[in-house]
């Protein structure tokens, strides 16, 4: 396996995962790169698929697994440039990451040890899709407000908020600024507010695709690595009394 | 090489061997979950020793009812930020299981979040410690909307002090007995012989099981090592399995010194026995008490062995191992100490001296935690209530059921105080007349 990628895509990968681990199965195969994780608390899970024309060379011709360390690659790239190019090759255990002239062996984890999730598929009725700067807006207001917000999408509207002991926060979408809503009678969950902080802190799509039901997981589709992959990320909502 | 002892752990809870009690009220417990009503009791905690199914009881219950686990153990960090992060937020949101199932807890399926060895937190030893862990746990039960379940070894370690008291009362405590030899060789270790094809004779087995004392996974790792390669176990193999066990050779020293007359062959024996001196030493003075029973016989023998103790203080002094052999001499000068020849009572006691100093721990935590009810009462310190009256007090207890049913209730003992004070006798009777007296108290209210 010996692989080129730009440095910024490779960071918004590692970046997305670590919001839920710190070692993660990178899966490659003759198509291209697939990442799925799950939290130790399993309340979210991340998948990430990159065609290998998402890749500035790519040549794998056997499936292969690497167990990566993600705070390692991290720690490297905080030395190069966004615009730089990185070269990853597996050499035995090994990883071998260079950039220009600077290059890094690391000892890989042995990926059997590292639990790779199955996607639920989840048939969730309602869909909206809304502006990621907006979207961020509305769940970083509510950070010190709850441990919990609320997604809510009716018939004509996006909508999202939460309430504190003392204070409350929302944001109301209308439907005609939404690039897409389907939803034939209202749905609602409630969810972990520091999760989706810090997956929408982690994201540079422009807008996320919201799907969302009752008390059931809520799974918000984006684009990673300029719209050269395709991300998912599910998150399971809070047990109601 | 996959060990037989996790290739065997039971899939469901029908398969559990031995403690069916407890098994009824796990299963009961949790029916509750499943059936949306969330029991009073979030938590259980499994007390018991090693190898007596606690784990696997933990792992089969989440099994037969389609449960996700998160599983916290020993090995993991167990600070209160992790304990936050993982098992408290898992107890709070729904889940998604390894297979890719997302689980509502509407329809029954929860996520049995598992804290093993909950007793063996590293607290207050840096950061890389388990600080704040024990709170940690505890918040995680009070507002847990999942089934948790700690499991200990020792109660004791999870419940002391008073955060440990407010735990106590949220959980329910589901202790797991020892299984005897029989159901180990039975129901266990012929199942796995007639699994791998091995022949084997049920006597064997019995004696693989014996040996084990009740420790399940002890026994089916020796079991395993013995048919290492083979389709058969013979008598043959099982005395291997003996010789390759350090302390059957202390044993069998000890053994010897206590009943042979001859110096001499004492003195051989305890060449040969490849172990440290003042583990040796310990044996014989952990065991000699009960075997000899003229005290004459006896004070020689403890003559012998403080002598013994004295070179061992010698060599650790001054690094010379010269001494070596005086230690020697006077260990098996404890054979020739006795006038009498003596038999054997019963099995020698291991000199668990780490056990011994836990126990010691254990009762000056008692010892304060008792003083400390005690001082309101006597409105002084806990320490001048130590000093002063703690020693009147607990003779008093000792003595007089009545005075001590009632402190029971004054002080709100707990049954290990109770046990503690009295050591360990009448604690039925003090238990039942302090219900009397709180029955009567209510009436009177």
């Amino acid at each position: 396996m010996d692989i080129k990628m730009n440095v910024k895509d490779l960071k918004e990968v590692t970046d997305l995962l670590l919001t839920l681990v710190t070692e993660a199965k990178f899966e490659f195969s003759k198509k291209g790169l697939s990442v799925k994780c799950v939290d130790l608390a399993h309340v979210a899970m991340i998948v990430l698929e990159l065609n290998k024309e998402a890749f500035l060379e790519y040549d794998v011709t056997e499936d292969t697994e690497l167990g990566i360390d993600l705070e390692k690659i991290k720690d490297f790239l905080k030395n190069t440039s966004s615009t730089d190019v990185i070269e990853m090759k597996k050499e035995d255990s090994k990883l071998l990451l260079t950039v220009g002239y600077l290059s890094r062996t690391m000892q890989t984890i042995d990926p059997s040890s590292i639990t790779v999730p199955k996607v639920p598929s989840l048939g969730l009725p309602a869909k909206a899709v809304v502006p990621t700067e907006q979207f961020a807006g509305g769940i970083k207001v509510a950070e010190n407000i709850s441990d919990n917000i609320t997604l809510h999408i009716t018939p004509t509207e996006f909508r999202l908020y939460s309430t504190g002991d003392e204070d409350s926060t929302r944001l109301i979408i209308p439907k005609d600024l939404l690039k897409d809503l389907k939803c034939d009678s209202e749905v609602k969950s409630l969810y972990p507010v520091d999760y989706l902080l810090r997956f929408i802190k982690a994201i540079n799509s422009e807008y996320v695709t919201v799907n969302l039901g009752t008390d059931y997981p809520v799974k918000i589709e984006f684009d990673i690595c300029n719209g050269k992959g395709t991300g998912v990320f599910l998150l399971a909502p809070r047990i109601e009394e | 090489m996959i060990e037989w002892a996790e290739k065997y752990r039971p899939k469901s809870l029908k398969d559990i061997v031995g403690n069916q009690d407890a098994i009824q009220k796990i299963r009961e417990w949790g029916e509750s979950w499943k059936s949306g009503n969330i029991p009073k009791k979030k938590a259980l905690v499994f007390e018991g020793k090693p190898g007596v199914g606690k784990t696997s009881t933990a792992l089969a219950l989440a099994n037969d009812f389609g449960w996700g686990i998160i599983e916290l153990n020993a090995s993991d960090i167990r600070n209160e930020e992790h304990i936050k992060e993982i098992a408290m937020r898992g107890s709070l949101y729904e889940t998604f299981s390894d297979n890719g199932d997302f689980l509502s807890s509407k329809e029954g399926k929860r996520k049995l979040i598992i804290i093993d060895e909950a007793d063996n937190l590293y607290e207050g030893k840096g950061d890389s410690g388990d600080r704040g862990g024990r709170k940690a746990i505890i918040e995680t039960v009070k507002v847990t909307m999942q089934p948790v379940i700690l499991i200990v070894n020792d109660p004791y370690e999870l419940f002391k002090g008073e955060q440990g008291q407010v735990l106590r009362n949220l959980v329910e405590e589901i202790k797991f007995r020892s299984l005897n030899y029989k159901q180990i060789s039975s129901s266990i270790l012929k199942m796995i012989c007639a699994r791998e094809n091995i022949i084997v004779d049920r006597n064997i087995l019995d004696r693989i099981a014996q040996k084990s004392g009740g420790d399940v996974r002890a026994a089916i790792n020796d079991l395993q090592m013995l048919a290492q390669g083979k389709k058969t176990i013979t008598e043959k193999d099982l005395e291997n399995l003996g010789s390759r066990d350090i302390v059957e050779n202390i044993y069998s020293a000890t053994l010897n010194i206590i009943l042979s007359m001859s110096m001499k062959t004492s003195r051989e024996v305890l060449n040969s026995v490849d172990e440290d001196p003042s583990l040796i030493m310990q044996w014989i003075d952990e065991n000699i008490a009960h075997e000899y029973l003229d005290t004459e016989d006896l004070s020689r023998a403890f003559d012998y062995i403080s002598d013994a103790n004295l070179y061992l203080g010698r060599i650790r002094r001054l690094q010379y191992y010269g001494f070596l052999s005086y230690v020697y001499d006077f260990l098996a000068a404890v054979s020739i100490a006795k006038k009498h020849k003596y038999g054997i009572h019963g099995k020698l006691n291991s000199p668990d001296f780490l056990k011994a100093m836990a126990q010691r721990k254990r009762s000056k935590d008692y010892r304060d935690i008792i003083s400390q009810k005690l001082s309101k009462i006597t409105h002084q310190s806990q320490d001048s209530t130590n000093f002063e009256f703690f020693e009147i007090f607990m003779r008093i207890f000792r003595n007089d059921i009545n005075f001590a049913a009632w402190n029971t209730v004054i002080l709100n003992l707990s049954e290990e105080e109770i046990e503690f004070l009295t050591g360990n006798e009448n604690v039925e009777k003090i238990l039942e007349k302090s219900k009397d007296i709180m029955k009567k108290m209510g009436n009177n209210a």
